[in-house]
């Protein structure tokens, strides 16, 4: 069988490297709680204070 | 209520009844409270919320699979998938009565596309012996068909398909939460899941709330959340969805009674308006859908008319969405309906069918 996913085999192995890096995966942060308007805490118990949300409001 | 009249809703696809649950209606709120209305993000950037990751838990349990992704609407997940992994120089075999969100999907991704007839498994196996050797094969199916109602052969179709060296993508949409017995769909009730590369799916109908899926077991599939176009670029579901869709699936895993309830419904109003004369899209209720063929468009629409006086509302169908120029009056059941309320409805489109000089 043909494996339709073997065109993305070179990005794959460059996202595995860079993971490999020991940096913490840009594109897949998830926001656990939600304190009060652009200030969440994200992964694990850190706050982090949001710019890039747009809500420019 | 309709136009100030108590009104039977026989055309909303909330096969299970989920929409008024209140522990979906519960979790909604307390989402709203803890995670505020909406993302305002991609799910790469800042738009992906504890309730993104739970929900795709609950839709890996729920499947028994490895992998799951959620979008935004099920429109999306089929345009998403299909254009992603079936690019140029690929081939996509697919039923010509295919939703338009798959047809849509096909053209986006730019592979070469190969319709069959409808459920003909000798002309989608001629199809796939044309394909040339080495090419990129995706056979797409559907387990329930919404126009008619009716259901694939997906055992054999699939069985097809891998002798032809094919992956195989199943849109479960109308068949997710109801057919199946854990409501997995047509496939898990033809035993051939584990044979599926890639199930699509929707909240829209019977999880109740909105947003589009697709679980998969292949070991390259994360990749998917960075390289499929309508997932990365539109913002996320609200947490307010997320949440309600979540507890919505979960209680979909242990809802055997709703099923068996649901398949009653189907087989009565087929059966009874079988009865009266109308004529059906299929011979045996197959799914929650039961289409009733109308002679024209005139008259389909005086009979919907006249339902809608009667007190009933079902989805009035007609071409190009609806297959060989049919006009349908398309009626989609749901777990709450009770046995009663069946009988009425049979009972109104007797009356209705009468006055419009349809029986």
């Amino acid at each position: 069988m043909t494996d339709l996913f073997s065109k993305f085999d070179p990005l794959i192995e460059m996202r595995a490297n860079l993971l490999a890096s020991g940096v913490e995966d840009p594109f897949s942060l998830v926001m656990e709680r939600f304190s009060r308007p652009r200030s969440r805490c994200a992964t694990g118990a850190r706050r982090s204070c949001w710019a890039p949300t747009t809500t420019w409001g | 209520m309709c136009n100030g009249r108590e009104t039977i809703l026989l055309g909303t696809y909330n096969y299970m009844g989920m929409t008024f649950d209140p522990d979906v209606i519960e979790a909604g709120k307390q989402a709203l409270d803890d995670f505020g209305s909406g993302t305002t993000g991609s799910r790469v950037l800042n738009g992906t919320y504890a309730g993104h990751r739970a929900v795709e838990e609950a839709l890996k349990e729920f499947y028994a699979m490895d992998h799951a992704m959620v979008f935004s609407t099920g429109y999306q997940a089929n345009l998403g998938i299909i254009s992603t992994i079936a690019g140029k120089g690929d081939y996509i075999v697919l039923d010509i009565d295919s939703h338009a969100s798959i047809w849509d999907g096909c053209k986006m991704g730019d592979a070469e596309v190969v319709p069959f007839k409808h459920n003909d498994i000798v002309a989608m196996e001629k199809r796939l012996k044309r394909i040339p050797e080495g090419a990129g094969k995706l056979v797409v199916l559907e387990g329930v068909y919404s126009m008619l109602g009716d259901i694939a052969p997906l055992k054999e179709m699939i069985r097809v398909a891998k002798e032809n060296g094919a992956m195989v993508l199943v849109d479960e949409a109308h068949s997710m939460g109801f057919i199946g017995p854990n409501g997995r769909g047509v496939a898990e009730d033809q035993g051939v899941l584990d044979d599926v590369d890639f199930v699509i799916g929707t909240f829209s109908k019977s999880v109740g709330t909105v947003g589009g899926f697709c679980v998969s077991n292949h070991p390259k599939f994360e990749i998917m959340r960075l390289v499929c176009r309508p997932h990365v670029f539109t913002a996320s579901l609200p947490p307010s969805v997320v949440a309600t869709a979540c507890t919505s699936i979960r209680k979909l895993m242990h809802a055997g009674n709703k099923r068996a309830h649901l398949w009653e419904n189907s087989k009565t109003l087929h059966k009874g308006l079988r009865d009266k004369g109308f004529q059906l899209g299929t011979e045996e209720p197959q799914s929650a859908i039961i289409a009733v063929i109308m002679p024209d468009l005139e008259r389909g629409a005086a009979m919907w008319e006249a339902l809608l006086h009667e007190g009933l509302y079902v989805n009035l169908a007609r071409p190009p969405a609806t297959p060989a120029g049919m006009t349908l009056l398309r009626c989609s059941l749901c777990a709450e309906h009770s046995a009663e309320q069946v009988q009425t409805i049979i009972g109104m489109f007797e009356r209705a069918g009468k006055t419009v000089g349809i029986i």
